[in-house]
């Protein structure tokens, strides 16, 4: 028989075969009962490992400012169970998106950069908005950043690597050409994107090309706890003005529970995500209570 | 996230499912078997649907799962017996001329008689219809060794008493 005969034989062969209809919605209760568990699991097992490590359980809540620090001092690591896993290397503060979060100096400033995304000084950035304006600036000298965003992104070229015991993938790393009009120096940059928890991770650097991969190995799969999502990014994929159900469904993703504020803003359509408490990237245990400002 | 990824999910669910579950059953599956090693793999794929979304090819990153759910569910029950369907004919009563053997029927029994890896070559390629660089892809295997499991697969069905038998009587054996 020639590779015609066969083709059309298995395909009569198979026509024979009575398939009843796709059993869809099992499918997708075992899909979510599947992801949930194995966060959970994930992070008994997990525990274990880290159990002595984790003595000094470090407060990964990375508020924008003096609370961060408070928290340190003042026990408000009681909110951490004794053996968490997720917990930041000293010196640093997780910043995270729904089940993926990357440490950062517990120095750097929150989202400081100008209305073009151009960073000011050593930050980093959760959801970043489009560019606001048109602004000239310079990325300055001796500058980390680290941005998060959720998916959006083009990963052709892309490298498959692991990150943290998950499949990931690793743009090329970048670097930009110094421009002698302005005397900056060259911009390093990389992302790394994880599919399953759909965060993209870009780091840039004006330090070295090797601090863009010491930034990028910071990046974890968190257990226990999970990233705020962002929005932003929300209003920009779709046409549909109304952002409060994909962001909710965002949330639930993430292990976390909404409490929706309906509040009126005449620039806003109905329906829009217009703020939500704690910050997008602030790392909270599982099940944690996220307030969701909604436009009505 | 997830309602989006559900609609799209059911959608692909929709055009794809009768195809995979005949595929499994290709494989050596029962027809039972074969949907729950289709449901087994789709939910899989739902789980990193974001994956399946972004993958570039996304039929070849379902096919793996499905081939990979096939191959767990073999290992499972590897103690139990092969489906019955399926059954190895050996021979004589293939080509008892009372019974009407044809191409059809003829097919599955010589797929049971390959390899698993040849009939996994032999159902990617001629019924799922994979190029050879899909199927290396899909595999997770070199393109030679792709090449060289589908000929050594064409190369045993066509000495297969099953096949040959069928095709002798198609073209006038004995006139």
């Amino acid at each position: 028989m020639n590779e015609h005969d066969l083709v059309d034989a298995l395909e009569d062969h198979a026509a024979d075969v009575t398939v009843g209809p796709a059993p869809v919605d099992s499918m997708t209760r075992t899909a979510t009962r599947t992801r949930r568990r194995r966060g959970a699991l994930g992070g008994l097992v997990a525990a274990a490992v880290v159990a002595v490590a984790a003595a000094g359980a470090v407060q990964v809540l990375p508020d924008d400012g003096a609370g961060r620090d408070a928290g340190r001092d003042t026990g408000r690591d009681a909110a951490v169970p004794p053996a968490d896993t997720d917990v930041p290397p000293a010196g640093h503060v997780y910043v995270g998106m729904g089940g993926a979060a990357i440490a950062v100096p517990e120095d750097w400033a929150a989202g400081d950069v100008e209305c073009n995304g151009v960073p000011r000084q050593s930050t980093y950035v959760v959801d970043p908005p489009l560019a606001q304006c048109m602004m000239f600036s310079v990325f300055p000298d001796d500058t980390d950043t680290v941005s998060l965003s959720m998916g959006g992104v083009d990963t052709r070229g892309w490298t498959p690597v692991e990150v943290d015991g998950t499949e990931a993938l690793r743009s090329p790393t970048e670097t930009g050409e110094p421009d002698p009009t302005t005397g900056g120096g060259p911009v390093t940059g990389a992302s790394v994107f994880l599919p399953e928890q759909g965060v993209v991770f870009r780091a840039q650097s004006t330090v070295s090309p090797a601090s863009v991969d010491d930034l990028l190995a910071g990046i974890v799969v968190l257990h226990d706890h999970a990233g705020v999502p962002g929005f932003a990014d929300l209003a920009t994929v779709s046409s549909d003005p109304r952002t409060d159900g994909r962001y909710l469904q965002r949330l639930d993703d993430a292990g976390l529970v909404a409490e929706v504020v309906r509040r009126s803003d005449p620039a806003a359509a109905p329906g829009t995500v217009l703020g939500v408490e704690p910050a997008p990237g602030t790392v909270v245990p599982a099940g944690s209570t996220v307030r969701v400002e909604v436009s009505d | 996230m997830s309602t989006d990824r559900n609609a799209e999910f059911g959608d692909y669910v929709a055009a794809r499912w009768p195809r995979l579950v005949r595929a499994a059953v290709l494989l050596g599956c029962s027809p039972h078997e074969a949907e729950d090693v289709a449901q087994t793999a789709l939910t899989r794929c739902l789980v990193k649907w974001g994956q399946v979304r972004r993958a570039d090819d996304r039929d070849a990153y379902v096919h793996r799962v499905l081939v990979n759910s096939f191959t767990d569910s073999r290992r499972r029950r590897w103690t139990g017996e092969r489906p019955t369907d399926a059954l190895p004919d050996h021979g004589e009563q293939a080509t008892d001329e009372t019974e009407q053997v044809d191409l059809r029927d003829g097919v599955g029994r010589a797929l049971a008689h390959l390899s698993d890896d040849q009939r996994v070559a032999v159902v990617l390629r001629y019924y799922l219809n994979l190029t050879e660089v899909q199927m290396a892809e899909t595999l997770r295997v070199a393109p030679g060794t792709v090449k060289s499991r589908l000929s050594r697969a064409l190369a045993a069905m066509a000495v297969d008493p099953v096949l040959t038998d069928v095709a002798d009587s198609q073209t006038g054996r004995g006139a």
